[in-house]
């Protein structure tokens, strides 16, 4: 049997998981190494939701992994054959609402989980205006109108 | 957990920011002074353009860094000589235009060139083609 990690959600829920899904976050995986895992590991500032998710995504990718390494004489022409599949999946996965979105992008950046902070970022921006872009970040527009249209107009060539 | 980006590092910001186009911090600019600041001076955020120039008849791939002391930085240098000469006579270029990370240079002596600046590899079009064509040929590109 595999050797278990508990964290501990911010409403003091309990999450147990296998140690190779936990060393996919860099934080842990040090905590891990120092020896510093015992009765569990209490994330202050992760909440269950996000939590639930950021596990989910470390077993999809400790698995994929795995998959990959034991069908790595199945590659097709491009070296990848699971990729596309897991590109699915991590597409489907962060489909949540934005502050969820935002959430896990927290935590991926707190517990150090670069695939998911890379991830997370790029959903957060994709497709979005500017006004979208304030409202996400909770950004009071501090320029005036003419301040803003000066700016707009000096980049312009980016808005056609 | 406060989701106000204001709460949250600069460096949690600049790894979101890293992550969009260039051409994306133009319009994030607009967002609030404190963006457009983090965006100006912010040397993270560089994107390294690559430039193709045509100097003195000799291609150059320069790596521009706005934010860097050395803001232009030669990385590659085609030069061309002669396979039909013995002697290693370099060869004229005229025109070059870029597709799908390949270079094509016409010369001087009006012959079609494909260069890979990042194998180095180049290969000859072979078939010269009608002088009349050759530049609106390549302009057109």
């Amino acid at each position: 049997m595999s050797k278990k990690i508990i964290f501990e959600s911010s409403e003091g829920e309990s999450f147990e998981v296998d140690e190779a899904v936990a060393l996919e976050c860099q934080t842990i995986k040090n905590m891990i190494e120092d020896d510093c895992t015992d009765g569990g590991i209490p994330l202050a500032n992760v909440n269950s939701a996000t939590l639930t998710k950021v596990i989910d995504y470390c077993k999809k990718h400790v698995e994929a992994a795995a998959a990959a390494e034991a069908n790595a004489g199945d590659k097709d022409i491009y070296g990848a054959n699971k990729d596309i599949e897991l590109k699915t999946w991590d597409e489907e996965f962060v489909k949540v609402d934005q502050p969820l979105l935002f959430d896990l992008m927290l935590a991926a950046n707190f517990l150090i989980i670069p695939g998911l902070l890379d991830l997370t970022c790029k959903t957060m921006m994709r497709g979005k205006t500017v006004l979208q872009i304030r409202e996400i970040f909770h950004i009071k527009k501090d320029y005036t109108d003419a301040e803003e249209a000066e700016v707009r107009k000096e980049n312009a060539w980016a808005f056609e | 957990m406060k989701r106000n980006i204001e709460y949250h590092s600069e460096d949690l910001l600049v790894e979101i920011l890293s992550r969009v186009p260039e051409v994306s911090f133009a319009r994030l600019r607009s967002t609030s002074k404190g963006w457009n600041a983090l965006i100006k001076k912010e040397e993270r955020l560089a994107k390294k353009s690559l430039v193709v120039m045509l100097i003195h008849r000799r291609v150059y791939l320069v790596r521009l860094d706005l934010h860097g002391d050395n803001i232009v930085k030669v990385i590659s240098q085609l030069r061309l000589t002669d396979p039909l000469s013995s002697s290693s006579k370099e060869v004229d270029i005229r025109r070059v235009c870029h597709c799908d990370g390949l270079f094509l240079c016409t010369t001087m002596d009006e012959r079609l060139v494909v260069w890979n600046p990042c194998s180095g590899e180049t290969s000859r079009i072979i078939k010269p083609f009608d002088s009349k064509y050759s530049s609106d040929t390549l302009r057109s590109w």
